[in-house]
């Protein structure tokens, strides 16, 4: 606590500026080159593959080799990687590149969406029960911890079977179990928030206990949330990438990077080595997550109050 | 303290109650199940009569009780565990129609072999990683930049590969009849030993081997599986190892023992090493069931027929009796371990009672 008043006093040159925990935490963020150097490779990746999506979806097209070029090349496909088609072709004869970062949207859409949905159910479950306390919360908390009895990816095939495979029910069974985690951290916060003298000068003030959460605790709160977030995305499109492996994810007009990967598998065989359809689908989907989860990490050391007190 | 076991263990029967009901709500009311699914199955010429058809469907289903309200069936299924349990019966499989204990016990050990193989590899490696980052944290710069940061980005790119892709990768590199087998018959014959087989446990004719030769085809064919289900749990306990030694290196207890004189070994090995170890053992409870999970993973990429691929099996199928059996086993377990590793925890941390 001294140190971040300290380091707060220093740097301010003239007038006294007040910052916020979360301005304050975005500017160490800021000083961890390696958190930002993968922001950079993952807003490529994000452009790239938005851009190719939103293209491919408005122009109607397959990015399937062109005629001309089929007979010039004479040769059945898939072809492997060359300078016109750096990660090679299909075996529908479509550029590799292209499906990938078609895929790449989609499996980045499911992240992003399922782990918004998580954020929002643990946040809102985890600020109640934290706020509302004794048997509500002894309850609410039991819940959380039968649903963490279950291994939860027997949870998210159990959902998938359930209805039709559609986009929307994979967001919400995946951010349905992953709320988990999320809540039991916003709930420990709160819990340890509402011993703060602040929030007991709110109260004793006569702030009623939405007043409070929403006014006092939530800045407070917003820097786990944010790493809390950033850290659920890549274990979504993990989770996604696994179920359209199993085939219960995405299905066949959509790509994602698991329905690529498990593509890739198909065509492996003693006799034939299409290794390019395997390996850069997989080879994106990994290098996504590290991105992902240095910067899940940069935000961890920059917003947790436990290491920054330590200069760590 | 044994009133707090007692109590622990009394508390596991309405989350078991409450995961029972969860798993038979979602399975039940999902589309098709097991009679349909399989009666479809059984071959075309049933379609040419319909009417026949429906009636063994009917049939079938009355048999297992599954024409009844679903609460009905919940509450009949209840009583048939309670009796059941005790004596080690889970009732049959529908779609096998085998006891589903006697079908797990067949497949249960493959997946312990590895579950077992993999959390004794992730805590023997994570800690010497954890030990090297921290103590070469505040190191001359070369030191640090070799030991902690070096450590610490390989750790998260192991955490960041994802099982199926790295379990893909170890296929295409290292089975027989990929690229690396060509090579190395023609350049190198002598590392032909790293192509390890792949699916299954044993190879086809490993009976005839002799006892060591066995074993050793054990052990080659789990070593790829193992390394896909070890590395992310690894990399996980490696960055917690680092952290939590990092947390007590700072504590004032390791600068008494500073400032009285101690050895730096004995202050970091005999001190903080050992408070360190702490967290590593409450999050064994979260690592079980992590670990429950990847063993679908890598049972499905490895084919492997263990406990894993029989629960994806029988999702698919609608094997209810099945589906249920495992969740709960798979619940216990986790319960168990919570419990054990709170316990433990209670063991070696006098600071820890439960009274």
């Amino acid at each position: 606590m001294t140190d971040r008043i300290a380091e707060s006093a220093m740097d301010v040159p003239s007038a006294v500026v007040s910052r916020s925990p979360l301005a304050l935490g975005m500017r160490r963020f800021r000083a961890n080159k390696a958190a930002m150097a993968s922001g950079a490779v993952l807003a490529a990746v994000f452009v790239a593959c938005s851009c190719v999506y939103v293209y491919g979806l408005s122009e109607g097209r397959t990015w399937t080799v062109g005629q001309e070029e089929d007979s010039r090349v004479g040769q059945p496909h898939p072809w492997p990687p060359s300078w016109q088609h750096p990660f090679g072709t299909d075996t529908n004869g479509r550029d590799l590149l292209m499906r990938t970062l078609q895929g790449g949207a989609v499996s980045l859409f499911v992240g992003l969406i399922s782990a918004a949905i998580s954020v929002v159910i643990g946040t809102v479950y985890g600020a109640v029960a934290g706020q509302a306390g004794g048997a509500v919360d002894r309850w609410m908390m039991r819940v959380v911890d039968t649903l963490y009895g279950l291994p939860y990816i027997l949870l998210v095939i159990l959902i998938l079977v359930y209805a039709e495979q559609s986009l929307i029910v994979l967001f919400v069974a995946i951010g349905c179990v992953m709320w988990l985690t999320m809540a039991r951290i916003i709930r420990g916060q709160v819990l340890r928030l509402r011993q703060e003298e602040f929030v007991v000068a709110a109260r004793a003030l006569g702030a009623g206990p939405m007043a409070i959460l929403l006014r006092h605790m939530v800045p407070n709160l917003l820097g786990p949330i944010v790493v809390c977030a950033t850290l659920t995305v890549p274990v979504a499109i993990l989770q996604e990438s696994f179920l359209s492996f199993l085939g219960l994810g995405i299905s066949a007009p959509l790509a994602s990077w698991g329905t690529l990967a498990s593509d890739g598998v198909q065509t492996l065989s003693p006799m034939v080595n299409y290794w390019w359809l395997l390996v850069f689908p997989c080879a994106m989907l990994a290098l996504t997550l590290l991105a992902l989860n240095f910067i899940g990490d940069g935000l961890r050391d920059a917003f947790d109050p436990k290491l920054i007190s330590g200069k760590d | 303290m044994t009133k707090y076991v007692i109590k622990r263990i009394a508390l596991m029967l309405p989350t078991l109650l409450g995961i029972s009901f969860v798993v038979f709500a979602l399975i039940r009311f999902a589309p098709g199940d097991p009679i349909s699914l399989s009666v479809r199955g059984e071959g075309g010429n049933m379609s040419e009569q319909g009417g026949d058809r429906d009636a063994l469907i009917k049939l079938r289903m009355s048999r297992y009780g599954l024409d009844k309200p679903i609460p009905v069936q919940y509450v009949q299924w209840l009583a048939r565990m309670a009796g059941g349990l005790f004596r080690g019966d889970l009732g049959d499989s529908i779609t096998e129609k085998r006891p589903v204990t006697e079908m797990i016990a067949e497949r249960i050990g493959i997946t312990i072999r590895l579950n077992a193989v993999s959390l004794l590899l992730t805590y023997l490696l994570a800690i010497p990683i954890g030990l090297v980052a921290a103590k070469n944290r505040y190191a001359d710069p070369l030191r640090r930049a070799v030991f902690d940061t070096g450590s610490g980005v390989a750790v998260l790119i192991m955490y960041s590969i994802p099982a199926i892709v790295l379990g893909l990768m170890l296929i295409v590199v290292f089975s027989k009849g990929g690229e690396l087998e060509g090579y190395l018959r023609v350049h190198h014959p002598d590392w032909l030993w790293v192509i390890m087989p792949v699916g299954g446990m044993h190879d086809d004719q490993a009976d005839q081997l002799s006892t060591w030769a066995y074993l050793g085809d054990g052990v080659r064919h789990m070593i790829l599986p193992v390394i896909t289900l070890t590395v992310g749990s690894l990399a996980y306990m490696a960055k917690l190892s680092r952290t939590s030694l990092l947390e007590n290196l700072r504590m004032d207890y390791v600068r008494t023992a500073r400032a009285k004189g101690l050895r730096e070994r004995t202050v970091v090995y005999v001190h903080a090493v050992r408070n360190s170890l702490l967290p590593m053992i409450t999050v064994m409870a979260f690592i079980l069931p992590a670990l429950i999970g990847g063993s679908i993973i890598v049972e499905t990429i490895f084919n492997l027929n263990g406990m894993g691929l029989l629960f994806y099996t029988a999702v698919i199928r609608r094997d209810y009796t099945m589906i249920e059996a495992i969740s709960l086993i798979g619940a216990v377990l986790t319960l168990v371990a919570m419990l054990l590793a709170d316990l433990l925890l209670a063991a070696v941390d006098p600071r820890v009672r439960y009274d």
